[in-house]
Parts: C-alpha cells; structure tokens; sequence
C-alpha cells in the first residue's frame, strides 16, 4: 500500500498528515490559529459555518476549503491568513454578527478578527442561534436519539423538534445543551421535571431510591438500561448516593483487603494503587 | 411478470425482428400527429384529440391512419401542432372543430387549407410543411428530434425508430472500458450545468473497487423558465433509461434512480410506464439481453426544493434525509448514494448516450467547438416571439437563436440582454450577441450554461429588478445551511430592494459587489458559489443602470414603480376612457367626451396599468 503519511504545506511550513485527515486537525497540531464554529471532534464535519476557510491551491487554481472537513493530499499547499481568507472570513463574521448580534460567543470572535460592526441587516436582535447544527448533529449521531431536527429552508431554517411540537422522543440528556456554542439550546431542572425549553419538551426526572431527590431523566435511564447487559442492573440512584454506596463498599473490602470492584464492574487489585 | 401479448426481447435478434416487424406494419400507412406533452395539453391539445379520433372514425379512417400523441415538439408559442404524413403538412393550434375538415382536406385531399397555416411573424409568409418552419430550419434536434416520431407511452413506437438498438450494439460485443472510452472521445458534457466531462465521471466511478453501485438521472430541473428535461422526460423517457443502462453497463451499476419533481406529474407518469414497459420486455431487470447486465430503476419525486438538484443534496433526498448540500470531496463518483460510487448525470446528458454510441463519438465530435461538443436545448423565454426549445449546435451565435430561431422580440421592441443559465447564470449584453455559445464562452462572459435557459429581455426590462428578481428566488430556494449563501442573499436582496425602491446611495453598489464576491468564494455547494452571479454579471454590463438608480433617483427601463412618473402626451390620447377603468386610485382625470387624459401624481402610485392598457402609446414614462 502507499504510504500512510501525507506532505503538505501550510503557510510554507512543511507538515505531515495521515491520510484521510483533515486540514484542520494538522493547522490546530501546528499550533495554527483557525477559528471554528459548527466544528465538534466527537461529529462528522459539517463545514456549514465557513469561519475555517482556507485557501488551498492544486493545479494553478487556488480555491477557498473548510478547513474542517477538507481531506489532506500530498503536495497540498495551505494559506491560513491569506487575503482571500481574511476577506471572506470578515464578511462571514460580519453577517454571523448582524443574525446574532446578541451572542457574545459571536461578538468576541468577530471582535478577534477585527470585526466591532456590521454593515448588515439585523432582523432580530435577540436571535442566537448560528445555524451550526451541533444540537441536531450530536442528537442523531451520537446519541442516535434524533429528537430534533431542521424545519424550513434559508433564512427561515431553524432547529427544532418536528412540527414544533413537544418531542416524543427526546430523552432529555441535554447533550445539545452541552454543545452549543452560543447557549441558545436551553434546559432547566424544575421539581420534577426536567425541561427542554428550547424543544419546548418536559422530560419526568427519576427519584432516587435511596434519598428521594430527583436527578436524571427517566427516558434516558430507560435508554440506558436497555442498552445495558441484562445481568448488568441499573438502579434509580442519583449520583450522589451511589458515591457514597461506593465508597461505603470501598471502605469495606479496603479493610478486609479484597480486590476493588468499581461501580463500572471492571476488577482492579487493591495493591496496584 | 409478462403481461399477455408482450413479446419478451431477450436477444438481440428478437429486438431486431420485432423492430422490423413495427416497421413494415407501419410502412406506408398515413400519421396523424398530435403533440399534447404539458404545454400542448394545457392549449386544449385532449379536446383536439377527441375531435380527430371522431373525425377518423367518422370518415372511416379509424383502421387505415395512425393517430400519435406525442410529447412536445419544441415549438411550444404554437402547440398544440397538428402534423399530416407522410405529406408533412401542418397546422398550429387548431381548433376542434376544424379536426374533421383539416383531415377531409389536407390528409385525405392532400390540399392545403390556407387560412390555418402558420405565418411567419416576420416576413408574413405563411409555411405549411413542418419541415420548412423557420424556426426548425436552423436547429439540429439530435436530442429533441424524435418526440416527434414517438408516442412517449409506446415503447413501440422507441423501438420502431431504432430504440434500445445503442444498448443491443454496447452488450454484443464492446467491453465497459470500450464505452467508456467512446464517451470520453465524444467530448460530451454533462448538460446539468456544471459541465463536467461525462466520460471523466464515469471512468473515476468505474475505477472505485468493486461492489455496489449506483447511477441516478437528475431530472430535478428547477431553473426558472426552463424546461427541456422535462420535454425529454414527457416526449420520449426510453432514450433516457437507454443512457441510464449503457451508464450502468460502463460503470457495473445495477441499481438506479430518477430523480424527478413532483411538479411534473407528466415527466413521473411516463417514466414510471416507460420502465414498466421496458421491465415487462427484459429490457430493464436481471440478463438484459442474456449478458450479465442487471439493472433496476427506481423514480424518486422531488419535493420542490431547488438545491435538490445539486448532486449532494439529490442524493441526501433520495436516501430519505433532508434535501441538503455536503462539501465535495468526496465526490459522488468516489462515495455517493449510501456511500456507494455513484453517477449522477442530467436527462439531456443520458438521452445524448444512445445517440454517441449509435453514430460514433467520431460524429458527436464533430459537432460543437473544440471544448464542447454535441448539441445543447435551450428553452428560449421571456420577450421573444418564438418560445420554445431550440437545439443548435455548441458553437451557434447567440444572435441566431434569439433572432432567427426565436424571430426577435414582439412588437418591434428592442433585445437588452439574455439570462443564461437561470439563477446561478447572469446577463449577457446586446454587444456580446454575436457570441459563440459553448460553456467556455459564457463562463468566460460571467454568465453560465446552467441547464440552458435563457431568458430575453427587451428595453422595458429594468437590469436591478432582474438581479432583485433572482435574488429573491435564491434566498427562498437557499437550503440554510452554510452562512455565507444563507445571510449574504437575503443582504444582497435587501440591498438590491433598497435601490429599486430609490433608497439607495453609491455605497450600496461597493457593498453588493463586496457581499457578491464574499458568497461566491465562501458558500458550501454550487447553488451559494453561483448565486451571485446575477448580481456580478448585471454590474458588470449595466453599471450605468445601477448608477442612474442610485444617483439620479431614475429607473430607465420604467419599471422600478418609486423611481418613475407617468404622464399622458394629449397629442397622442383620443380620449378613449380606457386609462380611466383601469387606474386603481382615480388618479385620471379626462380621458373621455374628446376632453385628453391628464394623470393627478398626488394620486397616482405609479403602477403601470395605463400605460400597459393605452392602444396609442399615449402614457410616457419618465
């Protein structure tokens, strides 16, 4: 097979990359500075934000790529800061900046590339969401969960579950509050319920067994409990009380001087430690 | 399943046997031709046909003529076309109840019936063989040219005139790589608007490790004002799964999909019945032919969404996902439908397959300029005389198709410019006309072959609305997803908006130009790198135009309804009283008992409606 490590160029520094990886990932192991958006290690590229671009040149032409998702090949030459770059990547701040004027995420990295205003139309100065798809995209792909997607194309694309409606579906782990960049997916734990407010979806949170307080979502401890072993139970205990349950068996066995069996099941000896 | 009566062509003598079995059936007997593809059926081409099949069967002709519907024929100004053979004669949009006298005299007496004949607008002579019609006489139909030998819903009729024929010869005796090697020498390229080389797209997708897959035709036409996948698919869709089964033997595919909009239920009805046909006769399944070529095809109806005619976002729909684009690499050809290699080709790029393999790439070659070659069909709208597709040569000026194809503007208006290429293409001035149309050429001019519309634009047609109108298409048809095509349009339209309504200043200009070249460079897929192309294109042929908006508050082509005033030319007003019904705001005065028209501009709000209804051209705008 060809060799596994792929030669480019950045800025005119010579770098190396493996094959399939992306522009991105061998700048930011450089130590580049490329500002990114709608970019997650844990997602497939999405390359929807356009902040990342870079201009990369092959065969006399040079075109602007998303850094995030564009795949390295040998002899690529990268510019990082080039004008091009710095031009459209301007623009594209300005325009995220007139959409979100009110999100500081948005604000302080535009303010990082120079950009204080924006000549563009603001059509709702309390908007924050930037279109990056880290709510929809974390849902299906990682969670396989799928609770929210996209309704309506263009200016009037927005996220959300289907119909606008409470979801069915979601579980409530609060993985897309957990990743948007601007905070405008929100959730709040009320009593007994927890609420997706953004999904306008309220999910029952569990009581634990043992104190009584409420703690995680019971869709997501039933998801949970159906992907586990059938012999591997999980019981509706809130992490607090399970911490002590551990270290109440911990303190036992560390006297006897067993093994320790962690929460997780996996054995480890106590004289390792 | 086989239904009764259906010969299986599971060789390729039976195909020739029955082949030549349609043909001596049909030798010598008389044809009524009737076209009643969507534009002929919405000019009452059903009635017309009602009237001929009585009329037939009233002069007891039922059993002795065949009578052929057919898809359209191109001349769409005048459809439905009502054509005799073997005589050739022909009349434009008859009425029904001239059916009967039309097939006494012209197909039975073989007389011409002067006063229904076709005139020629512009000398006034009239034509009455088909074959002689100005409008045809300049175009080369390749493509185009057989919806008017078959009935879209016979496969019959396709194989009566060689069909399947290109396929018999690919499966007896050429290798894959011999196909494609043909398709590369022809020089085609897709007709989708990109332009790529179809036999380069092939060849990387043949060269993807074995395995799974797939070839789709894009027929997701979506440009407005243009319409010729749609005739091809209406007209005659078994030249198109014939490209799609010598595209899936080249590639080893043996799945495929047409992707088709919904909005054409005519297109999805006849692709459907042309696969069945083809299924029932082995031409499409497993063994086709008794080689090793499997193929199924699939329709898949598009839900309205523009940017589904990109090739990424096609296939995202077709899987069954929201209908948007994805950055490129990888390409289709590598990793495409469920990450398998796939081709993606547009209709007219198919239906130009059986043609290349039938004839040569030797042939094809020799038609077009040096970078492209064939035929391309242009649906030719907006101000122009003759609508309707027109097939020239790659190459052809586009003086010829606008004036002796398309016989000029109406009423002795003068041209301004065409629009190439819909919404991702641009304007192309009167002092480029004599411009060899071929992709090159028009990237060159900043416009865009596109899938080959072209829109004329007379002096009345103000350039800044034009770029308004595209941007307001593009900013609903936009998917959303990245931000430079999802924000900059709706600023592109704001701005464009702000100039026609004489709210904008100089500065308005360096900031379309700067968003312009900003959504151009940075947007994900072709709709976004394309869309301001209208915008670029209109500023770089008619700055003068912007500037007269901008500074001097005028719209020259009086359309811009905040930047003009009408008035009424008393030496010309006969005091009709005309202007007087239609104004909205009362803002006539005059205008009848001898006593001239006078327009009151605190009342008036510029809508335009007297000077469209004035019969003597008294109404100015200024």
């Amino acid at each position: 097979m060809a060799d596994e490590t792929v030669r480019i160029t950045v800025d005119g520094q010579a770098a190396e990359g493996r094959v399939g990886e992306t522009i991105l990932a061998v700048c930011r192991r450089m130590g580049k500075d490329i500002p990114t958006l709608c970019h997650h290690e844990a997602l497939e590229p999405y390359a929807a934000c356009r902040v990342c671009l870079v201009e990369v040149a092959a065969g006399g032409r040079s075109s602007l790529v998303p850094s995030c998702q564009y795949p390295i090949t040998e002899g690529l030459t990268v510019l990082t800061d080039s004008d091009a770059v710095r031009q459209t990547r301007r623009l594209v701040l300005e325009l995220l900046l007139a959409r979100c004027p009110g999100s500081e995420v948005v604000r302080d990295l535009a303010a990082k590339y120079g950009v204080t205003e924006t000549p563009y139309l603001i059509d709702d100065p309390n908007q924050t969401c930037i279109m990056c798809g880290l709510c929809v995209r974390v849902c299906e792909e990682v969670l396989r969960v799928a609770a929210i997607g996209f309704a309506s194309r263009g200016v009037d694309r927005r996220v959300g579950a289907p119909f606008e409606e409470a979801s069915e579906v979601c579980i409530g782990c609060g993985a897309c509050v957990a990743v948007c960049p601007t905070g405008h997916v929100r959730s709040i734990d009320d009593g007994p319920l927890r609420r997706m407010q953004t999904w306008k979806t309220d999910i029952d949170l569990a009581t634990c067994q043992t104190c009584g307080r409420r703690f995680g979502p019971v869709r997501q401890l039933d998801r949970i409990r159906a992907a586990l072993p059938p012999h591997v139970p999980l019981e509706t205990i809130c992490p607090a009380c399970r911490r002590s349950q551990i270290a109440a068996k911990l303190s036992e066995q560390a006297t006897s001087g067993d093994a320790v069996v962690y929460a997780t099941g996996r054995l480890r000896t106590g004289s390792r430690r | 399943m086989i239904a009764p009566g259906v010969k299986l062509l599971d060789s390729v003598a039976r195909l020739e046997a029955r082949r030549d079995e349609l043909v001596s059936a049909r030798a010598g007997r008389p044809c009524v031709i009737v076209s009643a593809s969507t534009c002929g059926t919405a000019n009452g081409a059903e009635e017309l046909i009602r009237a001929l099949q009585d009329g037939l069967k009233q002069l007891g002709l039922a059993d002795r003529v065949d009578l052929r519907v057919t898809g359209c024929l191109g001349f769409c100004e005048q459809e439905p076309l009502l054509i005799f053979r073997p005589s050739n004669m022909f009349y434009p949009r008859p009425a029904p109840g001239q059916a009967r006298r039309l097939l006494e005299e012209s197909l039975l007496g073989g007389k011409v019936v002067e006063e229904m004949c076709y005139r020629d607008p512009r000398t006034g002579q009239s034509v009455w063989r088909i074959d002689r019609l100005p409008f045809y006489g300049r175009q080369q139909r390749l493509v185009l040219g057989a919806n008017m030998e078959v009935d879209p819903c016979s496969i019959d009729d396709y194989l009566a005139i060689g069909g399947y024929g290109a396929l018999a010869m690919v499966l007896a005796g050429a290798t894959p790589e011999r196909v494609i090697q043909q398709v590369e020498a022809s020089g085609l390229r897709g007709r989708g608007g990109g332009g790529f080389p179809t036999g380069r797209k092939w060849r990387i997708c043949r060269s993807k490790a074995g395995g799974k897959k797939y070839i789709i035709c894009n027929a997701d036409e979506g440009d407005p004002g243009a319409y010729m996948d749609r005739s091809i698919l209406e007209g005659n869709p078994h030249s198109v799964l014939e490209g799609m089964l010598i595209g899936a033997y080249a590639i080893g595919a043996d799945e495929g999909y047409v992707y088709v909009r919904a909005e054409y239920p005519l297109a999805v009805r006849n692709i459907h019945l042309a696969i069945d046909q083809a299924t029932e006769r082995g031409l499409l399944g497993d063994g086709i032919f008794g080689s090793k070529l499997n193929l199924r095809v699939h329709v898949s109806r598009g839900a309205g969404a523009f940017v589904c005619g990109e090739e990424t976002a096609l296939i995202a729909s077709v899987e069954g996902r929201l209908g948007t684009p994805s950055p490129r690499p990888p390409y289709p050809a590598e990793r495409g439908l469920w990450g398998k290699p796939t081709v993606i080709n547009n209709v007219e790029t198919w239906a130009n397959v059986p043609l290349i393999i039938a004839r040569g790439a030797e042939w094809f070659a020799g038609i077009g300029t040096e970078n492209s070659k064939g035929t391309k069909v242009f649906s030719l709208v907006g101000k122009i005389n003759n609508t309707g597709l027109v097939e020239v040569p790659m190459g052809t000026r586009l003086r010829e198709i606008v004036f002796d194809i398309g016989g000029g503007m109406p009423e002795g208006r003068h041209f301004k410019a065409v629009q190439t290429g819909g919404p991702s293409g641009g304007v192309i001035p009167e002092s480029l006309l004599d411009l060899p149309i071929d992709f090159d050429a028009l990237t060159e001019v900043g416009a865009m072959m596109g899938s080959g519309g072209m829109i004329v634009m007379d002096d009345r047609t103000c350039i800044v609305d034009v770029a308004r109108y595209f941007m307001n298409f593009l900013r609903e048809e936009s998917c959303g997803k990245c931000t430079p095509c999802r924000e900059g349009i709706k600023n592109m339209l704001a701005v464009l908006t702000r100039i026609c309504e004489g709210k904008g200043g100089v500065e308005d200009i360096t900031r379309l130009e700067r968003l312009a070249r900003g959504v151009k460079a940075g947007s994900l897929c072709g709709l976004g790198t394309t869309a301001p192309n209208p915008v670029l294109s209109t500023l770089r042929y008619f700055k003068d135009e912007y500037m007269a908006h901008v500074v001097d508050k005028r719209c020259p082509a009086g359309v811009c309804t905040a930047l003009i005033s009408l008035s009424i030319d008393e030496g010309k007003c006969k005091a009709c009283g005309r202007c007087l019904k239609v104004c909205p705001t009362a803002a006539i005065t005059g205008g009848e008992k001898k006593v001239p028209a006078k327009i009151l501009p605190d009342k008036c709000i510029h809508c335009r409606a007297c000077f469209e209804t004035c019969p003597f051209d008294a109404v100015t705008i200024t």
